[in-house]
């Protein structure tokens, strides 16, 4: 027993045996061949000059594979209102934080806010041409409300325009796709117009910059929810503490 | 209609649906039930269109992602969607006895997992398959925490870390694939699936085999089921087991066919079928937890589903389709009358069943058991009928004596049911069954009835099946691209 | 000794066995630990592992970022850009799964006051 109690047999048998199987998935690991055939994402990089998008990892998350991002954002959405659903009773029931909130900080928080959403917007907008995009974007945005309500614990979110937007950007994009059916006879066909010729354009890759625009509000919106069901969480333990 | 509105119409629903519940409940009832129907009927109107369907996003497959309907899938399909009209009709009477619940969340995960079912049977890209894995993993973690008690929320937790572990197999399985052969695509994948290293092969198989088997429930790795199933209401208990778990059944044989892997590991799957139909049933002898009790049920099921749809010969997967079939209604029909008894009872113990009193009811659990048994003349009989004989067509006695013997122990626990139902003794409380309710049982009741005297119906779809899971020449031939 | 290491080869040897022994500190995790949140931490470290291990391999040297700028014209030479796009995918993916956890974490600590998992076995017989 006294044994048992010193010595974390558990742990150590675990960890032989994860090194076992460690050492195991190397040896198979070092023979992986990456060259067996010319892969899909190679072919992809020939094409890519037709799609007029200058960023080749975009064309392929929006739209080579976009149905991939359709599913993507509905996991988000889902998720969100999973965290919503658990987190939500009694989110209404909690009384003012008392805690008087610093001038500074707040002024400063204001201050910066409108630089980080600049800067998310700008990143959600150039997706297409340069590395970031909505996703990206959008999480940056969310950091935005994340300071917000680190700076002001008393800040309140104005929900309607976030429904607004996750539900809004959401419709955009399956009607997109759809529009893309009917159009150019392929589900989340690019029915814009996209000449080559104006490939490292702002206004280039018809629907693919359209599409991250309407991913980088969705997630920005998605994310200030989840930011702010945690951070209210986190205060309505702190009164009950008080 | 394409098949990609089969996804993309509940996506926007769900995305909807914080506006149907400001227009009111019943609107955010009815889209429901809307959404359910056209896709049941959309189902419908495919068993008469020519077969394989393809729905292409974007650019043409092998290089882009597709939606393929073969024969194999429409089965699916239909009984997806007829879950999904059932239950949300069922929602009605669930919400107006507990009105308190949040209903419009509750709509969107049901959406959602119908949804993402439906694209995991359709989706021709294994990676675009992982997505839809993902879909219906969130709704049902969320949806077996959806009472927010205590076991609810545990319920939710272990099925989020074991729903994890899962992923991450797939994940690394769908890595190598892609490093190995450099695509994504199961159409080219099952052209050069030979082609991949054999160790590292073995590998990939077996990382596929733990990720879709821990989902669908197989022996080594179902420990967790039973405990998901008592924690969730009833009628997520009936989704669970007539929707998500023959989903992943769909994907692990789709795969294990497609891959070209039942010559090589036929046996394997087949003894593990066996171990999780004797195990399960065994287990389910001595609960007293009557979901856990009926969990145990499903797991024994899906052991002879495995150990039937792994033989590699078409009278056996006809069969065994024709029983996966059947077992859906049946469970589906037994675990929406559980939620009918637990609400009236207040009590998931065993004893319940002889504690109620209502014709109608004792009647529909019978025809339940009864045709899980496998007592004619219900659905489950035909269905076992046509395994065993597939087996005897293939010469494999053992197979045939050990399902025999099984089902003895099988019965012992779903004859005791019925004995407590018909005990005149006791106290028993009368239970009311609404109209809604009570069409609906009578619904499902009627189909096991129909399909278990003209089983002819249904055996021309699973026919249709077995011969485009085993032989998919016409499947790969779309998912491929050729001649589009 | 710095060619040895501008090699696709040995490139491709370090980020095997770095990423799997990543992957491996993750799976040690979930397998002794007992804090919820420290469970989802180790799901995370297990994900983060498969996705160095996949871009990694598929860097070969010489290949630039997947993107044409004005001395780049063509769209030659570059890595390939499907695996990128599959990470972003799955990241976001598990960012959903890891909140959803932490949010059923925190009701359940909310009801019973324990987040400790070993300890979770109210549902039985």
């Amino acid at each position: 027993m006294s044994l048992k109690k010193t010595l974390p047999i558990k742990h150590i048998v675990l960890s032989i045996l994860s090194s076992a199987l460690l050492l195991s998935l190397l040896g198979l690991l070092m023979q992986v061949k990456t060259d067996l055939h010319k892969s899909v994402g190679d072919i992809f990089l020939n094409l890519n000059m037709q799609t007029a998008t200058a960023n080749a990892v975009t064309s392929v998350v929006t739209f080579f594979r976009g149905i991939d991002t359709v599913g993507e954002v509905t996991v988000l959405f889902l998720a969100t209102s999973g965290v919503a659903l658990m987190l939500s009773t009694s989110q209404r029931t909690y009384a003012k934080i008392i805690k008087q909130d610093s001038f500074i900080l707040n002024v400063g928080s204001r201050l910066l806010l409108s630089v980080i959403i600049l800067f998310g917007a700008y990143i959600i907008i150039h997706g297409h041409l340069s590395p970031g995009g909505g996703f990206q974007g959008g999480v940056v945005i969310a950091t935005a409300f994340l300071l917000l309500f680190l700076a002001n614990p008393n800040m309140d979110l104005n929900h309607s325009i976030l429904t607004l937007g996750e539900s809004l950007s959401g419709s955009a994009y399956v009607l997109v796709a759809i529009i893309g059916l009917f159009k150019v006879n392929m589900l989340l066909g690019n029915f814009l117009p996209h000449p080559v010729s104006e490939i490292g354009n702002l206004i280039s890759g018809g629907i693919i910059p359209v599409i991250y625009v309407i991913v980088g509000i969705k997630v920005g919106s998605e994310m200030a929810v989840i930011v702010e069901y945690f951070v209210k969480e986190e205060h309505e333990k702190e009164i009950e503490n008080a | 209609m394409s098949l990609g509105y089969y996804f993309l119409l509940p996506v926007i629903f769900s995305f909807l649906t914080p506006y149907f519940k400001k227009l009111g409940s019943f609107t955010l009832r009815g889209s429901s039930i809307l959404l359910s129907f056209i896709l049941f009927v959309q189902s419908i109107a495919y068993t008469t269109m020519k077969l394989p369907q393809i729905s292409q996003f974007s650019i043409k497959p092998p290089l882009g992602i597709a939606f393929v309907l073969d024969g194999y899938s429409l089965l699916f399909l239909l009984i997806f969607t007829f879950s999904a009209v059932i239950v949300s009709f069922y929602m009605l009477w669930y919400f107006k006895v507990n009105p308190k619940r949040d209903e419009a969340r509750f709509y969107v995960f049901f959406n959602m997992l119908i949804a993402g079912s439906i694209g995991m049977i359709l989706s021709c890209d294994i990676f675009n398959l992982y997505i839809f894995f993902e879909i219906v993993g969130i709704c049902s973690y969320t949806l077996s925490a959806y009472n927010k008690d205590k076991l609810g929320l545990e319920s939710g937790i272990k099925y989020l870390i074991i729903g994890s572990i899962a992923s991450i197999f797939i994940v690394f399985a769908i890595m190598l694939i892609y490093l190995q052969i450099g695509t994504v695509n199961l159409g080219l994948i099952a052209q050069r699936f030979h082609e991949i290293d054999p160790k590292i092969s073995v590998l990939i198989v077996l990382m596929l085999f733990i990720g879709f088997g821990t989902k669908a429930e197989l022996f080594p790795m179902n420990f967790w089921a039973p405990d998901i199933y008592q924690g969730s209401i009833s009628s997520v208990n009936g989704l669970f087991s007539s929707v998500v778990a023959k989903a992943y059944l769909f994907v692990f044989f789709h795969l294990f066919y497609l891959f070209g892997l039942s010559s090589k590991y036929m046996l394997f799957v087949m003894v593990i079928g066996a171990i999780t139909f004797l195990v399960s049933e065994f287990t389910a002898l001595n609960q007293t937890n009557v979901k856990r009790l009926f969990a145990y049920s499903t797991l024994g099921q899906l052991g002879i589903l495995f150990m039937a749809l792994s033989t590699n010969s078409s009278e056996t997967v006809s069969g065994a389709l024709f029983h996966l079939t059947s077992h859906s209604i049946s469970k589906l029909l037994i675990f929406l009358a559980l939620g009918i008894l637990i609400h009236h009872l207040k009590s998931t113990k065993i004893s319940i069943f002889g504690d109620f009193k209502s014709r109608f009811l004792t009647i529909i659990f019978a025809i339940g058991f009864l045709s899980i048994l496998g007592i004619p003349p219900f659905s489950g009989f035909v269905g076992k009928i046509l395994i065993l004989k597939g087996f005897a067509l293939s010469h494999n006695y053992s197979a045939i004596a050990f399902i025999l013997l099984v089902s003895i122990v099988e019965a012992v626990y779903f004859f005791r049911l019925t004995a407590m139902m018909l005990d005149k003794k006791g106290t028993k409380r009368v239970v009311h069954v609404g109209f809604i309710n009570y069409i609906l049982l009578c619904v499902l009741a009627a189909l096991i009835v129909i399909f278990g005297l003209f089983p002819s119906l249904l055996i021309h779809y699973t026919d249709l099946a077995a011969n485009a899971l085993i032989n998919p020449t016409d499947y790969l031939k779309f998912a491929l691209g050729v001649g589009l | 000794m710095l060619d040895f290491f501008n090699s696709t080869q040995s490139i491709h040897a370090i980020i095997i066995v770095g990423s799997m022994a990543l992957f491996f500190i993750g799976f040690y995790g979930i397998a002794t630990q007992k804090n919820l949140v420290k469970v989802l931490v180790s799901f995370d470290i297990m994900e983060s592992a498969l996705f160095l291990f996949f871009i990694g391999l598929h860097y070969k040297v010489g290949l630039v970022a997947p993107i044409v700028d004005d001395k780049t014209k063509t769209f030659t030479g570059m890595v390939d850009p499907v695996p990128q796009a599959m990470i972003l995918t799955t990241i976001v993916i598990g960012l959903a799964i890891l909140a959803l956890g932490l949010s059923f974490g925190i009701e359940y600590y909310k009801l019973t006051g324990r987040n400790d998992i070993s300890k979770m076995n109210e549902l039985r017989d």
